[in-house]
């Protein structure tokens, strides 16, 4: 009898051990959802700010960028669903739509790269024809001023030399 | 007119002319400013798409709608963050002195990214449900907006001079600044009062 009450002592003490190891166990879980929802959360974040500040940098440079802001935009809906889940504590949720946003923007650095890699040719092409037609036509003002004025001043001569005195009578 | 004055005017429409046709190359090195001024449009619009028929009285599990959009006229491409919150009267609304925001959560956000001279706008569906009234304060459990359930447990005291149960939704403009790497509240705000009617 006194076994038996030893042994109930014991699995008692085993199964309260293992209840709070299980609570303990869960919690732990929650945390690690937690914060790995907020790492997937924040590498969403940067992954979109420094696509946006290349789309920027691109349409500095001249490069049509309307294609990148639409999946920007789409980037950002994920990203903000991922934050709405995350504070509602849906955190799978919140980790599915932060791995959204990512995959919605993969790639647009490059594309970005390559438009404006394209803007800057566009615009030394452009650079080289304005300046090389400018320089040309500003030539061509300045020769067709002197001709110009070389003709006007022969014939504003010729003008005055046909001139007849006028004869005053005093 | 003698001969000095007439090259004095041959030698100014020469360099008139001369300018007029050197501008095109001018402008890559002499950068003109538009001066124009840099802003942003923010607006809420009732359920016609026009500033009119917003809903007021409202009461649980009815769906409302109205619009909210935005104009980027900053000069480039921007990030806005749209962010939607729900007080009742006694709580703060954004500080338009100060520049700040509203301290309360924000519950919904739209990531917009515009370009400049464009616009954008987006349907914002509204219900409650949980709204129930005991003596002289109403409780609002659930906002629901574009069919996600937020719980606010806002209370409101019934407002004697206007005769109702005030609450107010209301949308802050944020826009995203690159040398802060962070949001910043851009000092906009739009809002509308609603009248707790009946559960």
């Amino acid at each position: 009898m006194k076994g038996f009450a030893h042994g109930l002592r014991i699995l008692t003490v085993v199964l309260v051990v293992l209840a709070f190891s299980k609570l303990a166990i869960i919690d732990v879980f929650a945390v690690v959802g937690e914060s790995e929802a907020e790492t997937e959360i924040q590498k969403a974040e940067a992954a979109l700010s420094s696509a946006y500040v290349a789309v920027l940098e691109a349409e500095k440079n001249g490069a049509d960028v309307s294609g990148l802001l639409a999946k920007l935009s789409s980037g950002g809906n994920f990203l903000a669903e991922a934050r709405m889940r995350y504070r509602n504590d849906d955190f799978d949720g919140a980790v599915y739509y932060a791995g959204l946003s990512v995959e919605s923007i993969e790639g647009l650095v490059g594309e970005t790269e390559q438009l404006k890699a394209l803007a800057i040719a566009e615009h030394k092409e452009g650079f080289f024809l304005t300046v090389t037609g400018s320089g040309v036509a500003v030539i061509v003002v300045v020769l067709g001023s002197i001709g110009a004025w070389l003709l006007f001043k022969r014939r504003y001569f010729e003008k005055v030399l046909e001139m007849k005195p006028e004869v005053v009578e005093g | 007119m003698n001969l000095d004055e007439y090259r004095t005017v041959f030698v100014a429409s020469g360099l008139i002319l001369g300018l007029i046709v050197a501008a095109p190359a001018l402008s890559f090195y002499l950068p003109f400013s538009g001066g124009s001024e840099r802003f942003s449009e923010f607006w809420l619009l009732g359920p016609g798409h026009m500033a009119e028929d917003y809903p007021f009285d409202v009461s649980a599990d009815e769906g409302y709608l109205v619009y909210v959009g935005v104009g980027n006229h900053m000069g480039s491409s921007v990030q806005y963050s749209v962010r939607v919150k729900f007080r009742n009267q006694s709580e703060l609304l954004p500080n338009a002195t100060a520049g700040t925001p509203s301290p309360l959560p924000l519950l919904y956000e739209y990531r917009v990214f515009l370009e400049d001279g464009k616009t954008w706008e987006a349907p914002l569906t509204f219900a409650f449900s949980g709204v129930s009234f005991v003596e002289n304060r109403s409780l609002v459990e659930n906002l629901v907006i574009n069919d996600y359930v937020f719980t606010v447990d806002k209370l409101a005291l019934w407002d004697g001079e206007n005769n109702g149960f005030y609450y107010q939704l209301f949308v802050e403009l944020w826009i995203y600044e690159v040398a802060s790497d962070r949001f910043e509240y851009h000092n906009r705000f739009v809002g509308i009062w609603l009248n707790m009617t009946g559960v």
